[in-house]
């Protein structure tokens, strides 16, 4: 089967991959999990066979790999999507594997986000020799619940390897069967799906603290101990009398006393310096800032009466919708739904075509998407956060909590890589204080650490939360109170 | 770790069945099981109906035995009953096996083209058909349902392009 053995590769000055091996089994579901920035990208790039190790084996042992990036790259119609060299009957069995059954002459732009993604698996599937190992670069990203149903089922059926690099934790909890980790270059890996991965993660956490709080223990005795051992020398020599007065006699053992002492004192130090230097472990910082957003209970948020909005054709039919006191409100409803047009409408980014929108008295609203994070991009991330606080200790210590340096504060926001101006405009959103946020897919695009630094921050939001999210985990941590589905006719 | 699959052919002789099994036995690494194929193997009569019966059942047995050890492969089979479908497919799930169900459409005017080619070429697991024969099997044969289709893990439709 596939095999990577000792394999290092670095960049200029950076070391990207450091003795990195995996071997890869016969129908295997592998996740590879990582910060965006630690390497991924060159792993599959080494296992495509784009990138070559600077040293190390590959061995693919027969195996042909089929890559599916992010985003689609499709032609004109469906046919043309295919090499032109492809047989039909390889194109009518590439589609069917993706459950796609559509004509050939199919305009593509006419399709869903769910049948690109799908054609796009069919255009890999296709090649000559059909791949025995697919990579696929977070597949989950453009699907709603029905395109995840469809990619679990495929996952399954297909009878070879699949490695998914992915920040989709729900997702890679249900179909991995081992979760590898990229982390400063080395890769660690778990037999199991998120959950183990998770447990393990916790319990290698706490080791690391035994370790840690050990090694500091160890430390501070051996430290005293050498005090002690020079004071005594010390306190010795300058007692030791003789009741004879022989001088040659006291000196004699004082010398002998001192030298004793201080080969202990010095067999200590040794031991000291012999001690392995163990890092204090990372955690994640809890959230300490008390946000406000606290409501009363029964106070109104929002009210929508009877809205509709069109644009080509109709998107929202008669939506009504009360939102009161701290309530945690989640909208699903499969892609084109019209979930995003509703949580614009409510932000007051949209206005409806008909219906009545009531905002309560003093209600102040934050929204929060992929593409919208409320961020000047030309100042630096200080002076968007000075726009909401001005409390500078409650600013730095939100900023920190978010996992964002004072040296990332000093940067230009434009200059932030899109995981930190999430977190970002999360911290921005939360120190606003706003009595409702509003979140459109938030999670999208965030490495996994991003999103629990986000989740924990929300963790202390006291205001009302209208979400569309297909993160299940982190919908999860909201402690969503009622559930709108849209429904497309 | 992934259930192995079962790739099925469904189609009258001269539909392509061989033709797409062997590049796809070939491409993915499994065995293919073919009745024909073995009996001609062993030197056997293709005419000899019992003998294919029997020959059939025993490929079949060893089928199931190496799905159950998690091995994928593909049996070239006509399947013309629906009986014979549904009782593969039931056996199937039973044991976890994914079911790729290739269901060869071909107009019975292209098939008897494309059999007499065949006759006239021979070939090893090649039994002569004629079109009166074709005529029988066809009426013999049980088109699956689009009902029955869906109830594969993945289902083609192969016909011959334009």
């Amino acid at each position: 089967m596939f095999t990577l053995r000792h394999i290092y590769k670095s960049f200029s000055d950076r070391t990207v991959l450091e003795d990195v091996s995996l071997s890869v089994n016969a129908g295997e579901v592998i996740a590879l999990i990582g910060e965006n920035g630690a390497g991924k990208t060159t792993l599959l790039e080494i296992l495509l066979g784009t990138t070559r190790p600077d040293s190390g084996h590959v061995e693919r042992n027969g195996e042909t790999v089929g890559y599916i990036p992010q985003e689609a790259v499709l032609s004109r119609s469906v046919r043309e999507s295919f090499h032109q060299n492809t047989e039909e009957w390889r194109i009518n069995y590439a589609l069917s594997q993706v459950d796609l059954d559509i004509p050939l002459a199919t305009q593509t732009k006419k399709l869903s986000g769910g049948q690109k993604t799908r054609l796009a698996f069919a255009v890999v599937l296709a090649t000559v020799p059909e791949p025995t190992v697919l990579l696929l670069d977070e597949p989950t990203n453009n699907l709603d619940t029905d395109g995840l149903k469809w990619l679990r089922r495929f996952i399954e059926r297909f009878s070879g390897v699949v490695l998914l690099v992915s920040h989709d934790r729900a997702f890679i909890n249900d179909i991995a069967d081992r979760v590898i980790e990229l982390k400063d270059g080395r890769l660690a890996q778990y037999g199991g799906n998120y959950d183990f991965y998770s447990q393990q993660k916790d319990i290698e956490r706490r080791s690391e603290l035994v370790r840690y709080t050990n090694n500091l223990e160890e430390r501070q005795k051996l430290k005293k101990a050498i005090c002690q051992q020079q004071e005594q020398g010390q306190h010795t020599h300058n007692h030791i009398k003789r009741s004879d007065g022989d001088k040659y006699q006291r000196d004699f053992f004082r010398n002998r006393v001192t030298k004793k002492f201080g080969q202990q004192a010095r067999a200590l130090e040794k031991r000291l310096e012999q001690l392995d230097d163990v890092e204090k472990p990372e955690t994640i910082r809890s959230y300490r800032v008390a946000l406000s957003g606290e409501v009363h209970q029964q106070k109104l948020i929002c009210r929508l009466n009877n809205i509709d909005k069109a644009y080509s054709k109709p998107v929202i039919d008669g939506v009504s919708l009360e939102i009161r006191g701290n309530e945690r409100i989640q909208v699903t409803g499969s892609n084109g739904s019209g979930k995003t047009t509703l949580l614009k409408i409510v932000a007051g980014a949209e206005v409806p075509d008909g219906g009545q929108i009531t905002i309560g008295t003093d209600v102040s609203i934050g929204y929060f998407s992929q593409d919208v994070n409320g961020l000047d991009h030309s100042r630096t991330a200080l002076e968007n956060l000075e726009d909401c606080i001005t409390d500078s200790t409650a600013l730095f210590r939100e900023a920190r909590s978010l996992g964002l340096s004072k040296f990332d504060l000093e940067k230009k926001t434009g200059e932030l890589s899109r995981g930190q101006q999430a977190k970002l405009g999360f911290a921005k959103l939360l120190l606003s204080a706003h009595q409702l946020l509003i979140l459109d897919e938030p999670t999208n695009h965030l490495d996994i650490r991003t999103k629990e630094q986000i989740e924990n921050a929300l963790q202390h939001y006291k205001g009302a939360i209208l979400v569309a999210s297909h993160d299940s985990y982190f919908v999860d941590t909201l402690n969503i109170t009622k559930v709108v589905e849209l429904i497309r006719e | 770790m992934k259930k192995p699959t079962l790739i099925l052919f469904c189609g009258l002789p001269g539909s392509g069945k061989t033709t797409l099994g062997k590049r796809l036995a070939k491409e993915r690494g499994i065995t293919r099981l073919c009745t024909d194929d073995w009996m001609a193997d062993h030197g056997l009569n293709l005419q000899d109906e019992a003998l294919h019966e029997k020959s059939w059942k025993a490929l079949w047995a060893a089928a199931w035995e190496r799905l159950a050890d998690g091995e994928s492969l593909l049996f070239e089979d006509g399947l013309w009953t629906k009986k014979e479908r549904d009782n593969i497919r039931a056996r199937a799930k039973e044991l976890g096996v994914v079911t790729e169900f290739n269901y060869f459409d071909v107009p019975l005017e292209v098939l008897k083209q494309r059999v007499q080619q065949r006759n006239s070429e021979g070939g090893h697991g090649v039994a002569q058909i004629t079109d009166e024969q074709l005529d029988q099997y066809s009426e013999l044969f049980e088109k699956p349902s689009e009902a029955e289709l869906r109830l594969y893990d993945i289902t083609t439709i192969h016909r011959p392009s334009e």
